[in-house]
């Protein structure tokens, strides 16, 4: 890896990806503020509470996303080890459950440091993409061998594991998917990967036999098919959400379900929320607004200076994407009920740093790709564009275009 | 780093692995996209009704409680908002600290405020009709799971006076005895609805939304009563003290319009507070006026005489052999108080002889005329009065007749009547003959104060010939001047009355209680014009017991006080055609003022809270502004001009001469210079324009006159 660091023109970043990401986040904020505010006067007494709290969040996410985007993404790489490192570290402290730590959801995996409660494993999680990135890479030649393969594997476990531990099953299972989603970009043999799965796969049933928690959720989704049970409480709210919004939606701050009907209706339900405020519209403009993200992301991966470059850029996009996703699907009770916090919108601790962070990182990728990099435009180039239209003799013959207009007197004198 | 051609295949490898990614979260999204418009379009009805479902709260929307007047529109019930401390159990933490706190705002033990908090319920009322005060206070304490609610609480500002009539709400403003009882239909007013917005932590936080019906409360109607709250209270303290002084066990006043059965007063002790009616025994709430009954004893004894003159049977100068004080007949013995030889029917009544009206009956052929005439004067029925409980008394049938009972009807024993239906009997008297039926309700009003219903005299039916009448009237007056009822007698009005003492029946109905006694007097005022009929009646006084002794005294206080009230005519202030009308609360209706003088104006305005800018010293009012008929807010000032008219100078304000005889009368006039047209001879009864009125230059007054026959005459043959 080259040690001299390349000054970055960010300039040439990724536009639409920004935009994309800037306009969820607006959303986000627009809709936690209006999702929350209920229960933050019933809890806190104050409405703004929960805004205010993820707004600081915000402006901390995309300070971080502004500082990223000027340095070399090489440079995160060469440390990621470390981070890997402080991750685990933080993760295992979990692990003792130390006062600092209150549980929520029933999963152990917050720590609190005064009004600020983080998530080591939203850090954890990019550090464990940055290592991959440049591992999958390094120690490409290993990863024909099966064995060479499980070595790897190893390092992707070290971060799961603790998680599954403080029985944040839905984290622990998202990190898994992100961590496979690399080792098939990477062009590991789909025997091997097959192989693994099927042994997460017996594990993970195995856990789920012994824990009532779990258990209960994944029943409950079953059920769910069936149409003559009952749905699950939140799932039942959530769909009354999406329903009360229609088409066009209930408007701006309407929403009902914000009322306590629909319990984290700031965090892991927020789509629901968008549902019923913007209505279809919204939920729609949503996934659209994800799929720009997503195609720009595999873009940014295809067009990358480097292998590195192009692992991270899957990486983060297949974060991004098994985020958003699944969140989505939980909502709309597709997929059983996980608590995974939506990217960019939901309420949701330090992930909101961590995925704008992340954003960061592509969007410097992206402004190192090649000149040629037409798919993805930066800045520049559309600033160009935009320059030679204004220009061009038929537009501008466009805009003024000379207009006589007969007055009634002028005709009288016409005939 | 790496050779291009390694990286060019491994670039492409990739490309197809991520272009899969890219194709899979496509189908993905698209599968979201279709499972959107599932929920959000095609099932929407389906999850709405669900959202209904949890959503909407009904809640009742109470009405005003419509309140109730005295026919001078003075409030006797009414609405006062309050407030009511209630608590949420289910959102308060430390129950024992909260009801701590509260107990020091409100002064409730804090150990019956917690056992309130002890429940299974959502909400509970901790106390209701608290002061505003109090809800402030508790408010500013911040309690969670505390709430302060505004609600309205019925409120009677006369406290005891007249309680029992206007009887009194439960909490939630049902009318559960008296007025309130018997007009709860129409003071109680429609409960509205409204819809509101749940949230799922209950009741309690409830939003309206507009897309949400909301059926407003129609408030009650109001009920004006033909009390007249000066009269009610006169009564009420007088009938208290004499029950004080007497140490009686109860007893009850009415006084009524003889003319057109309207009650002006009803009273009745012991009574009551009912703005805290829980405290007082129930015996209390009693409408005793309608609901007790009782022999009335030598009262009654109207009835037979009425019979005996109307039918002809015997002269007010027919005489009969009193005994002496003892008469037996029929196997049982009658006694006087004091005993008598030959008596006249005259002096039979005015010095209450049981014997002598036993005797006036005793050689009657047709023994059905008292039991025909009590029943023409409405004994044994229901006077028909608006309340609720009213008694039909005991007049028995003939075929249960024993040989005695004639007799004992005579003077009023072996029959039950109702305090209403004695007074009604002295107002059938006093105007003439004719049975009317009392009446307490004079108008309804809607929350606005418009006319819905009014109800107006009623005559039942004739009982006795005028001529018949005036002789009682007669005979009645001198009861008071010289016989039993000598202790009712007021100097300057011509007071009729009969007095009536009977022993107390035993609640079984098997004869009497021994030394206990019911005292009663009756009567009206004044003799040739009676404006009013009181009926006093004390249950069970100690010491003296006689209804000369003990109801005449309180009678006559009575009677005294409203004259003093009213002035000695007690007809004067009636009988202007300056009604006292109603809107609202503080609206008032401007009444015409002009063609009146400065004083009366003032009078009138006075009495309905109106100032007067008058314009001009002296003389008649000429113009007025605002109008009369006008609506305006109570205190407003009404313009007045008066002009100096020289023709129509001060003294040219017409005198009252009614009751005069024509030569006074004309008289008087001419002293100020007044002239007069007459028609009829005699007394003048009637005088147009009314008294206070000023005349104009060429006006005149005109006088009717007539003769009122000295029936005296008619017994002295």
């Amino acid at each position: 890896m080259s040690k001299d660091l390349k000054k970055i023109d960010w300039m040439r970043a990724d536009f639409s990806l920004l935009v994309s990401v800037l306009i969820l986040v607006i959303l986000g904020a627009a809709s936690v503020y209006s999702s929350s505010s209920f229960l933050a006067d019933q809890r806190y007494g104050t409405s703004s509470y929960y805004f205010i709290r993820h707004m600081i969040r915000v402006v901390i996410g995309l300070a971080l996303l502004y500082y990223v985007v000027k340095r070399d993404y090489h440079y995160w790489l060469e440390n990621s080890v470390l981070f890997l490192g402080i991750s685990c570290f933080l993760l295992a402290v979990l692990l003792l459950h130390p006062p600092f730590i209150t549980p929520r959801n029933g999963a152990m995996s917050w720590i609190q440091l005064g009004p600020f409660s983080f998530q080591p494993a939203d850090f954890a999680k990019y550090a464990l993409i940055m290592v991959l990135s440049l591992k999958l890479f390094d120690k490409r030649n290993e990863l024909d061998t099966f064995e060479g393969y499980l070595r790897l594997f190893a390092i992707v476990l070290l971060v799961v594991v603790p998680v599954a531990l403080q029985h944040d099953m839905g984290t622990a299972a998202l990190i898994t998917i992100i961590a496979f989603l690399m080792f098939f970009f990477a062009e590991v043999r789909i025997s091997y990967l097959g192989a693994t799965v099927m042994t997460l796969m017996t594990g993970a049933l195995g856990y789920i036999m012994l824990n009532s928690y779990q258990q209960m959720r994944l029943i409950a989704y079953f059920k769910g098919f069936s149409q003559k049970s009952e749905l699950p409480y939140q799932l039942k709210q959530s769909l009354i959400a999406l329903a009360q919004g229609g088409i066009f939606g209930q408007g701006i701050g309407e929403s009902r379900q914000k009322y306590l009907f629909l319990p984290e209706a700031h965090n892991d339900f927020i789509f629901s929320m968008i549902g019923e405020e913007y209505g279809l519209i919204g939920t729609i403009a949503v996934l659209v607004l994800f799929m720009v993200i997503i195609r720009r992301g595999i873009l940014i991966a295809q067009q990358a200076p480097d292998a590195y470059g192009r692992y991270l850029a899957a990486g983060i996009t297949a974060s991004i994407t098994s985020y958003a996703l699944i969140n989505a699907g939980v909502a709309l009770g597709v997929l059983p009920t996980t608590g995974i916090p939506m990217p960019f919108l939901s309420y949701g601790g330090s992930a909101i740093i961590t995925h704008l962070g992340a954003m960061g990182l592509l969007l410097n990728i992206s402004a190192q790709s090649s000149p040629s990099f037409a798919h993805s435009p930066g800045w520049r180039a559309y600033k160009d564009r935009l320059e030679k239209r204004v220009f061009t003799p038929s537009s501008r013959a466009l805009v003024r275009r000379p207009q006589m207009r007969r007055t009634s007197a002028m005709r009288m004198r016409v005939r | 780093m790496m050779p291009s051609s390694e990286k060019y295949k491994s670039q492409r490898a990739d490309q197809r692995r991520l272009h899969l990614f890219y194709l899979a979260a496509l189908a993905f999204v698209a599968v979201l996209v279709l499972r959107l418009i599932q929920i959000q379009v095609i099932q929407r009805e389906k999850y709405s009704v669900q959202a209904d479902i949890q959503y909407k709260h009904e809640i009742r929307l109470n009405p005003v409680r419509g309140a109730i007047y005295d026919r001078r529109l003075r409030q006797l019930a009414m609405n006062v908002p309050s407030v009511s401390i209630v608590a949420y159990p289910r959102d308060i933490k430390d129950k024992a600290a909260t009801a701590q706190k509260l107990s020091r705002v409100t002064g409730i033990s804090s150990a019956s405020l917690a056992a309130k908090m002890h429940t299974r319920k959502d909400f509970v009322y901790l106390t209701r009709r608290a002061t505003k005060r109090m809800g402030l206070g508790v408010e500013a304490l911040g309690l969670k799971g505390i709430g302060v609610l505004q609600e309205s609480t019925r409120q009677y500002p006369k406290g005891t006076v007249a309680s029992q009539l206007l009887g009194f709400t439960d909490p939630d403003g049902r009318g559960l005895s008296g007025i309130e009882a018997a007009y709860n239909y129409a003071l109680f007013g429609i409960a509205g609805r409204a819809v509101m917005q749940k949230t799922a932590s209950g009741n309690r936080n409830l939003f309206k939304r507009s897309e949400y019906p909301i059926k407003e409360a129609k408030d009650g109607n109001q009920v004006v009563l033909t009390i007249d709250h000066a009269y009610q209270s006169i009564a009420h303290h007088e009938l208290r003290r004499t029950i004080q002084e007497t140490n009686a066990d109860s007893g009850v006043v009415i006084i009524m319009d003889p003319n057109t059965g309207e009650v002006l007063a009803m009273a009745s002790e012991p009574s009551f507070n009912p703005n805290n009616y829980g405290k007082y025994p129930s015996s209390s709430y009693r409408l005793r006026f309608i609901t007790d009954i009782f022999e009335p004893g030598s009262t009654f004894k109207l009835v037979t005489v009425a019979g005996l003159l109307n039918e002809g049977v015997y002269k007010p100068a027919d005489r009969f052999f009193c005994e002496n004080g003892e008469f037996k007949v029929a196997g049982e013995t009658i006694h006087d108080v004091h005993g008598y030889g030959w008596l006249n029917l005259h002096d039979i009544l005015v010095k209450s002889s049981n014997i002598g009206m036993a005797k006036s009956v005793q050689k009657l052929e047709d023994k059905s005329l008292v039991y025909r005439y009590a029943r023409n004067f409405g004994f044994g029925a229901r006077t028909g009065i608006e309340l609720p409980g009213e008694v039909n008394g005991q007049l028995h049938d003939m075929s249960k007749w024993s040989g005695f009972t004639p007799y004992a009807m005579a003077y009023g024993h072996e029959v039950a009547v109702s305090p209403i239906q004695m007074c009604n009997l002295f107002c059938t008297i006093a105007n003439g003959g004719v049975l009317m039926r009392p009446y307490i309700v004079k108008e309804i009003l809607d929350p606005q104060g418009r006319v819905m219903e009014r109800n107006g005299s009623k005559a039942i039916r004739r009982v006795i010939d005028e001529r018949t009448a005036d002789v009682l009237k007669l005979m009645m007056a001198d009861v008071v001047k010289e016989g039993t009822g000598k202790r009712a007698e007021i100097d300057g009005v011509d007071v009729c009355g009969k007095t009536g003492t009977a022993r107390m029946v035993r609640s079984n109905g098997g004869g009497y209680i021994k030394g206990q006694y019911i005292a009663n007097f009756g009567g009206f005022l004044p003799k040739d014009k009676p404006r009013l009929a009181i009926y006093v009646m004390i249950d069970n006084p100690k010491g003296s017991y006689l209804g000369g002794d003990v109801a005449a005294p309180c009678f006559k206080r009575i009677a005294q006080q409203i004259m003093f009230h009213k002035g000695v005519d007690i007809d004067a202030e009636e009988g202007t055609d300056l009604e006292l009308k109603f809107t609202q609360d503080d609206r008032r209706v401007v009444p015409n003022f002009v063609g009146y003088d400065r004083s009366t104006a003032e009078k009138i305005a006075s009495r309905l809270d109106l100032d007067l800018a008058i314009n001009g010293r002296q003389g008649v009012i000429v113009s007025q502004q605002p109008k009369a008929g006008s609506t305006v807010n109570q205190n407003a000032a009404v313009q007045l001009v008066c002009k100096d008219d020289a023709e129509a100078a001060p003294r040219r304000v017409v005198p009252r001469v009614v009751g005069l005889p024509i030569r006074n009368a004309i008289n008087v006039l001419s002293a100020d210079g007044i002239n007069a047209m007459v028609t009829g001879s005699g007394k003048v009864v009637q005088q147009t324009p009314p008294p206070g009125r000023a005349l104009g230059p060429q006006e005149q007054v005109l006088l009717t006159c007539e003769t009122s026959v000295d029936l005296r005459k008619l017994l002295i043959f």
